[in-house]
């Protein structure tokens, strides 16, 4: 359902990324460099997906042992609503008594526009658009804007992730994109779902 | 005509041998664009390339100023000069010649085009009621027909209501004046407008202008039965109102994802029934995408529109002006909204109507103007579940279309004097290959059976509602996809959609999600397309009712927009 026919926003190819500073060159290397690898398919390319996202994640998370001391509540895309109509969306009571405090979503991080992103968005199943692409009416009402404490690069398309962080609510419109967003968390953890 | 064979066509002409730079006259309307008599639009010849000197324009060796009564604002600046007249319209029907003559750095840059005027033709109908199957092409018909009459012997246990529109036929053309595929904005533009325009464009012609509301405009059928005829305006989809379709009949805009814009332009409608309050409710309201306060619900009210936003609320509605939302976004597919009812999917809109309630309820209350109506009710996602790759979900689209089809045959039948036409926009590149059984044990394509192997499909409607019970019968459709991202295909129904390809980073990667035991099908158009694409196949219109002769053989689709005018006698002054 693009919204707009084939004059989607022009994107960065691959090759012109600015890689982020905290990941090693000879991971990304192993990421980027082979086309092959890319197109390989999901199943072949699995294993080598997890040995990065683990790389990745290990550089970006920092201490991992400590971060899972923390008591973050867990959080499920379809616990944030307590009602929806034509008149808007109610939050939940559950997502409003979360405000402020730490929280855990598992979903999918949608494909960004940006190679290295400051926020990007917990999705609950993979998503066919780039969203950044595209209109923003393309999008489903229940997404989550997740920020992040230092940029990365984009997560494997189509793994589950881990998202730790504090909830905020309300309507924010972000300064560099114009993206709007109800439901954000400043996230000070990332991992594959599942660990 | 031997100035137009020495020239090039389409209005785009160099004429001058330059350097780096190709310096072009670009005339507005285009070549060979086609006016009612009294239809306003903007003319705008720009000079790219170049700052102009003097730009002299001429219609039928008349100074052009003189011509329209109207001064233009000409604009001359590097690299771009232009020469604009707003709202002006031709008095006369016959060919009309435009000599166009542009001066700049001492060179001369020539462009000449002709445009045809029609006049107005005596009223046959009170009403028009068009129905917009998007991206409903040929095959979609024949599915849909497969599954909600059936197939004895070879031979069809029925048609379906827009095949039993006999009054006329006709194959349409669907491209724009860019491109040979067409989108939704560009196709209904041109049966709302009669003119042709580019993809993600309504109602506008296409200028230099980075600004998607400052491109040179065309009346359209909203604007011209109101303004001529004081006749009502409905739009009835069941996408987002905003959503190309709708929003071709009433608003001009360059970009059809200026969408915020376009919920304002409903208010040129009275009825006004789809999804899609999202773009209507301020942004401090949670699910609202809207990048302004504006509360447009509050405002149609105030406007005195009786505000809907579920089922038991339409049936409720009174007045003459219906704002009806019924999702916050598109609204379900019939199968997932009328049968499978997953609250997964549904996300708690559980009281969205169907479109034949949503049709029965526009005509009901636009039939209260004497002066009669225009409708245009859209089957918005028989388009968006072929695009991805769901021709189940589809064609019970299609069926409930076909449906709402039959409340308008109803009351032509009843009150009379009212032009039917059902069409799509565009096609989608599908075919029915044969039929599909895992009976004998074969799976996959080896289970795809062919010629006398293609045995007929086991669809059950039961209950007679003309929706088959079941959409994964024991022997079903192989309907295939001419144009597709990598895909995995099993050939079976899915009771839980999923995109056939998602995208990783620019590239679309097939989803094994939607058929984990499926094959890889590899893709045939760009890896940046992640979804099954539209196709250039001419489409089919079938009219019943008085103005119906208009549609024959093969026409382009601006004739929709003349077959219409004509059968109403518009003649807008």
């Amino acid at each position: 359902m693009t919204e707009e026919r084939g004059r989607s926003r022009p994107r960065k190819n691959r090759a012109g990324f600015d890689f982020p500073k905290i990941i090693p060159s000879k991971f990304l290397s192993l990421k980027f460099n082979s086309s092959k690898f890319f197109f390989s398919g999901p199943k072949t390319a699995g294993a080598l997906w997890a040995l990065v996202l683990f790389l990745t994640l290990f550089f970006l998370g920092g201490r991992p042992a400590q971060a899972a001391a923390t008591a973050a509540k867990t959080l499920k895309f379809g616990e944030m609503y307590g009602g929806v109509s034509s008149l808007g969306i109610v939050l939940s009571d559950k997502l409003k008594s979360l405000a402020g405090q730490a929280v855990v979503m598992e979903g999918f991080m949608a494909p960004p526009l940006k190679p290295t992103l400051d926020f990007f968005v917990l999705t609950r199943v993979p998503m066919s658009l780039c969203p950044f692409c595209s209109s923003d009416a393309d999008w489903p009402s229940d997404i989550v804007v997740v920020y992040l404490e230092k940029p990365v690069t984009a997560l494997p398309f189509d793994r589950p992730i881990r998202v730790e962080g504090r909830l905020e609510l309300g309507t924010k419109t972000d300064g560099e994109t114009g993206f709007v967003s109800l439901v954000r968390i400043y996230a000070t953890r990332l991992r594959e779902a599942g660990d | 005509m031997l100035w137009r064979k020495v020239l090039l066509a389409a209005g785009v002409l160099l004429l001058c041998t330059s350097s780096a730079m190709a310096e072009v006259v670009v005339v507005l309307p285009i070549d060979r664009a086609k006016f009612l008599t009294g239809q306003k639009f903007d003319m705008e010849i720009e000079l790219r390339g170049a700052k102009a000197d003097e730009i002299k324009v001429l219609l039928d060796g008349k100074e052009a100023a003189s011509f329209f009564g109207v001064n233009p604002v000409v604009k001359k600046e590097t690299g771009l000069s232009s020469f604009r007249m707003d709202g002006v319209a031709f008095t006369k029907p016959g060919a009309v010649k435009v000599e166009v003559e542009a001066k700049a750095g001492g060179k001369t840059f020539k462009a000449n085009v002709g445009y045809t005027v029609v006049g107005p033709e005596k009223r046959a109908a009170k009403n028009v009621i068009l129905f917009i199957g998007d991206g409903m092409g040929l095959v979609s018909r024949q599915v849909a027909r497969i599954l909600s009459k059936g197939i004895t012997q070879g031979k069809y246990n029925g048609f379906l209501e827009m095949e039993l529109l006999k009054d006329g036929f006709a194959l349409l053309n669907t491209s724009g004046y860019d491109s040979l595929v067409t989108d939704s904005a560009n196709s209904a533009s041109a049966y709302a407008t009669g003119h042709k325009s580019v993809v993600n464009a309504m109602g506008v012609y296409e200028n230099s202008s980075p600004d998607p509301l400052a491109h040179p405009k065309v009346e359209n059928i909203a604007e011209l039965v109101k303004r001529a005829a004081g006749m009502s305006v409905g739009v009835v989809t069941t996408s987002n109102i905003t959503d190309a379709t709708p929003a071709a009949m009433v608003a001009h805009t360059r970009r059809r994802a200026e969408q915020n814009f376009i919920a304002g332009e409903m208010l040129k409608a009275d009825v006004v029934l789809g999804g899609g309050s999202q773009q209507f409710l301020p942004q401090s309201t949670p699910g609202s995408r809207r990048k302004d306060d504006r509360n447009l619900i509050e405002e149609f009210k105030a406007k005195g529109y009786a505000f809907a936003g579920s089922r038991a609320e339409l049936a409720a509605a009174k007045g003459g002006k219906i704002l009806g939302l019924f999702n916050l976004d598109n609204m379900n597919v019939y199968l997932d909204r009328e049968i499978l009812k997953n609250p997964d999917v549904l996300k708690g809109f559980n009281d969205q109507p169907t479109l034949p309630e949503m049709t029965r309820k526009a005509i009901d209350v636009l039939s209260g103007n004497e002066n009669g109506f225009f409708l245009m009710v859209e089957g918005a996602c028989i388009d968006k579940q072929l695009h991805v790759m769901d021709w189940e979900r589809s064609a019970y689209d299609t069926i409930e279309f076909d449906k709402a089809i039959a409340v308008a045959r109803e009351f032509a039948a009843k009150n009379g004097s009212t032009l039917i036409l059902a069409t799509a926009d565009h096609s989608h590149g599908i075919s029915i290959t044969g039929t599909y059984h895992e009976k004998d044990g074969k799976t996959g394509r080896q289970a795809v059976r062919t010629y006398a192997a293609s045995t007929f499909p086991t669809f059950v409607d039961a209950d007679g509602d003309g929706f088959p019970e079941n959409p994964a019968p024991e022997v079903t459709l192989a309907v295939e996809y001419a144009n597709h991202p990598d895909y995995y295909e099993d050939f079976k129904f899915h009771e839980k959609s999923a995109p056939p390809a998602i995208m990783s980073g620019d590239v679309a990667i097939g989803n094994t999600r939607r058929a984990p035991k499926g094959i890889l099908y590899p893709g045939n158009i760009p890896t940046s397309e992640s979804q099954e694409v539209h196709a250039a196949d001419d489409v089919p219109l079938s009219a019943g009712g008085p103005g119906a002769d208009y549609f024959k053989g093969v026409m382009d689709n601006t004739e929709v927009f003349f077959g219409i005018v004509r059968a109403l006698g518009l003649d807008p002054k």
